[in-house]
């Protein structure tokens, strides 16, 4: 289970809001997609969920354990799929493997069985001995879910993660994320893939400009939205109405000049 | 034109990290500072070398002018800026002919294929022209005291400079983009950092070899007569057959003739069409040798179960952060170069002083043989052993050349201590290599008993440690995270230059004062070596709350 409570985010640098008293929780047993336009502030939230940022204010938590003050035993829980696979270029796939499994302390036989059974569903097996710098952005996509499921975690987090796969990798991650959740495991991941989002969440959120504009399942929000329309046409009303809102609260439009 | 200017300032923008003015922003404080340091680096480094070729120069001139044949200096400068331009420019070249992926989209714009390879050749032969004027800079400044020349002759002089390395330079890029476009392991940016890397250290290698001979040889009027002064040694007969030197050596020693004006256009014209030519003919094929530069391919496993079955073996986490830190700098050239590879480097350019000043080094630091067997014989190789066990920057720039990964390393369930004590672990086995080759070389060349030679080496390590653990506090404090170029984390990382300049005074200002304490040599070990471990126990007791801080706090 993934809880935030009241989570906001400021960038030292920018002094940008990313994230504005954000709240949402993803389930066990479920599929949480997490939708939002292009600077929303999705890869923030994810960011702090993993640990990787730390909330200025607010709590993140995985199966109740807070990963700011218990961060060792909340990461154990987690298996992350970054939105940019452009890392440990210098490393063999199975070095990078290796490392995963022993950081996580998982056993050779189990980190051998579950390479196995991943990297050769996603079929990039035999491409294991390579630098990871010469995969192609799909090959390092996969080599990135295999390693996050080594450790076999309660919560599987993923950020755009269909972002360069064929197809049939696509199709495969897919049942991936359905079988964990079905074993009662809690799979959130992002998305700008409508269809995707549709097909396969049981509850959704949609941020805009750093907060939650809607969470709970795709009939929620039709009936919500009083339309039966598809999810892209209720995600694009309401991200445009929600932008519309903000721009009259704000005096002058709130436009930068 | 417009293509091709735009072109040239973002290269000089992202190859030198120059920020050019952006209408009447004011620079923040950062900026300013930045600028500063990079001028006083700059400074220093000017006058170290300055001091070099303005005692190269006077040395020439004092030697040739009773024979009125002071003239020849120039002609000796210009040579000397032609050859430093050559083989400058062509590791410049070589190193920035494929600079990242990001130049990958350079190709998917509008731009010419000449617009790409001048701009190029514009952006290496910028840092060219500068090695060029502060080469004959110098020489015109030392000449010009001495001579009185006419100010054309300083016009002539610097025209010069900056037409010098266009030839050079044209050359060299058409012996790499022929290369380039046989050699098909060239194309690949570490083949690329290899063989530049190789070529650098044989030429600074060479280079020291030369100075340091001619360190000596220079106080030998004759020796310079015969070897500078006469028309028929090598430098006056490169000079007189490379057309460019001998257009700068004709317009510079007769700057008031009307020749004179003819020689330095002939020369600028000869350099410019050298450059045009370049680029008129071979800026399709340079840009068809980028055409999958960066492609890398790779052998897929024939028998992958059993290979894994191999590989995947469970071993225990900070083993394996340990060795992480090794692989991830070992595999790029670079950071291999500039880090680790400096406790082999450094040992070897003293070595060749030392074979080559041997018999002036002999007669002028005679007094070291005696040091045998007191403190300060000690001190001198901990001082060896700290500098090299120091000297690596693989602390200082850890947290920086890790950047990158912070994100995937940050969300796994990594203990903060262990992740940086493998850092430092990483700079301590360099650490104690360093200062074993520093006190062992330093007992063999002053005679020290191996108890001076080991307590020597054990005080170095111990200080050592201190400065590496300094120096990683420092990096993880304000490490470098933003960097596209790799090199950045490290070359152009202050915690780096910080720490080495930091170190230097540090040692220094400890060996002045060890001639103000009359202590034996286990009093002055127990001092400085227990000094240096009491603050390391200090910092190591504080690491694991910063640590935690710090991992908490990086925000890649």
């Amino acid at each position: 289970m993934i809880k935030l409570s009241d989570v906001s985010k400021s960038y030292a640098r920018s002094g940008v809001k990313a994230v504005d008293g954000l709240s949402l929780e993803a389930r066990n047993g479920e599929i949480f997609g997490f939708l939002g336009p292009n600077g929303a502030g999705k890869t923030t939230t994810i960011k702090i969920v993993t640990g990787v940022l730390a909330p200025d204010s607010g709590r993140a938590s995985l199966d109740g354990i807070d990963v700011a003050s218990e961060p060792m035993e909340a990461k154990r829980r987690l298996g992350y799929v970054s939105d940019n696979p452009e890392v440990f270029s210098k490393l063999r796939a199975w070095e990078y493997l290796n490392f995963v499994a022993d950081v996580h302390g998982v056993p050779t036989a189990l980190r051998q069985e579950r390479v196995a059974r991943y990297a050769g569903l996603l079929e990039i097996k035999d491409a294991l001995d390579a630098q990871i710098g010469s995969f192609s952005h799909g090959m390092k996509q996969k080599l990135q879910v295999t390693a996050s499921l080594i450790h076999d975690p309660s919560n599987w987090i993923l950020d755009e993660p269909m972002v360069g796969l064929d197809p049939m990798a696509a199709f495969r991650l897919k049942e991936l994320m359905r079988s964990r959740a079905d074993e009662g495991k809690t799979v959130f991941f992002s998305t700008h893939v409508m269809e995707v989002a549709e097909r396969i969440c049981d509850r959704l959120a949609i941020i805009s400009k750093g907060r939650i504009i809607f969470q709970g399942t795709l009939e929620e929000l039709r009936s919500k939205r009083g339309s039966d329309g598809t999810l892209e046409n209720l995600f694009l009303e309401l991200v445009d109405e929600e932008g519309a809102e903000r721009a009259e609260a704000v005096p002058n439009g709130g436009g930068a000049k | 034109m417009k293509a091709f200017l735009s072109l040239t300032r973002l290269y000089l923008g992202s190859v030198y990290g120059l920020s050019f003015p952006k209408g009447k922003t004011k620079p923040t404080f950062k900026q300013v500072a930045k600028t500063v340091g990079i001028a006083l680096l700059v400074a220093y480094m000017a006058v170290a070398f300055g001091a070099m070729f303005v005692l190269m120069n006077m040395a020439q001139y004092d030697a040739l002018a009773p024979l009125g044949l002071q003239g020849m200096l120039i002609l000796n400068a210009v040579v000397t800026a032609t050859m430093m331009t050559l083989v400058f420019g062509f590791l410049m070249a070589l190193s920035t002919y494929w600079l990242n992926e990001a130049e990958d989209h350079l190709h998917a714009l509008p731009i010419g294929p000449r617009s790409l390879l001048g701009a190029k050749f514009a952006m290496v032969w910028a840092s060219e022209a500068a090695v060029s004027l502060f080469v004959l800079g110098i020489a015109m400044v030392v000449y010009g005291i001495k001579a009185s020349p006419p100010a054309a002759f300083y016009v002539h002089g610097v025209l010069a400079a900056l037409a010098v390395p266009l030839l050079p330079l044209a050359l060299s890029y058409l012996v790499i983009i022929l290369l380039m476009r046989v050699g098909r392991f060239l194309r690949n940016k570490n083949a690329l950092m290899l063989v530049g890397g190789v070529i650098g250290l044989v030429m600074a290698l060479g280079f020291n070899i030369v100075y340091q001979g001619m360190v000596v040889k220079l106080q030998d009027p004759a020796w310079v007569l015969a070897n500078l002064g006469n028309p028929d040694a090598i430098m006056a007969r490169l000079g007189t057959a490379w057309p460019p030197s001998l257009f700068a050596y004709r317009a510079m020693s007769a700057p008031l003739a009307g020749s004179s004006a003819l020689w330095t256009l002939a020369n600028l014209a000869l350099g410019l069409g050298a450059a045009g030519l370049l680029v008129t003919a071979l800026g399709p094929t340079f840009v068809a040798s980028l055409r999958g530069f960066g492609e890398r391919r790779f052998k897929r496993l024939e028998r992958a179960d059993s290979f894994l079955s191999t590989r995947l073996v469970a071993k225990p986490a900070f083993r394996t952060l340990f060795r992480r830190e090794f692989v991830l700098m070992n595999r790029e050239p670079m950071y291999l170069l500039n880090g680790p590879f400096v406790v082999v480097l450094m040992p070897l350019i003293f070595g060749i002083m030392f074979v080559v000043q041997k018999d002036a080094l002999a007669e002028e630091f005679g007094f070291l043989g005696a040091l045998s067997g007191t403190s300060a014989g000690m001190l001198i190789a901990a001082g060896a052993a700290a500098f090299l066990g120091a000297g690596t920057s693989i602390a200082s720039t850890a947290v920086s050349r890790d950047a990158k990964m912070l994100a995937g390393v940050k969300a796994l369930p990594v203990s903060p201590a262990a992740y940086f004590l493998a850092k430092l672990a990483h700079a301590e086995v360099f650490g104690l290599f360093g200062a074993a080759v520093g006190a062992g070389l330093v007992g063999y060349a002053l005679k020290l008993g191996p108890v001076d030679a080991l307590l020597g080496g054990l005080v170095g390590l111990s200080f050592s440690t201190l400065v590496n653990l300094a120096g990683l506090y420092l990096d993880m404090a304000m490490p470098k995270l933003r960097w596209e170029n790799p090199i950045s984390a490290l070359k152009q990382n202050v915690n780096s230059v910080a720490v080495i300049l930091g170190a230097m005074a540090l040692i220094g200002g400890l060996g002045y004062l060890s001639t103000k304490l009359a202590l034996g040599t286990l009093a002055m070990a127990a001092l400085y070596g227990g000094g240096s471990l009491a603050l390391v126990a200090a910092l190591l007791a504080a690491f694991p709350a910063w640590s935690r801080r710090r991992f908490a706090a990086l925000e890649p």
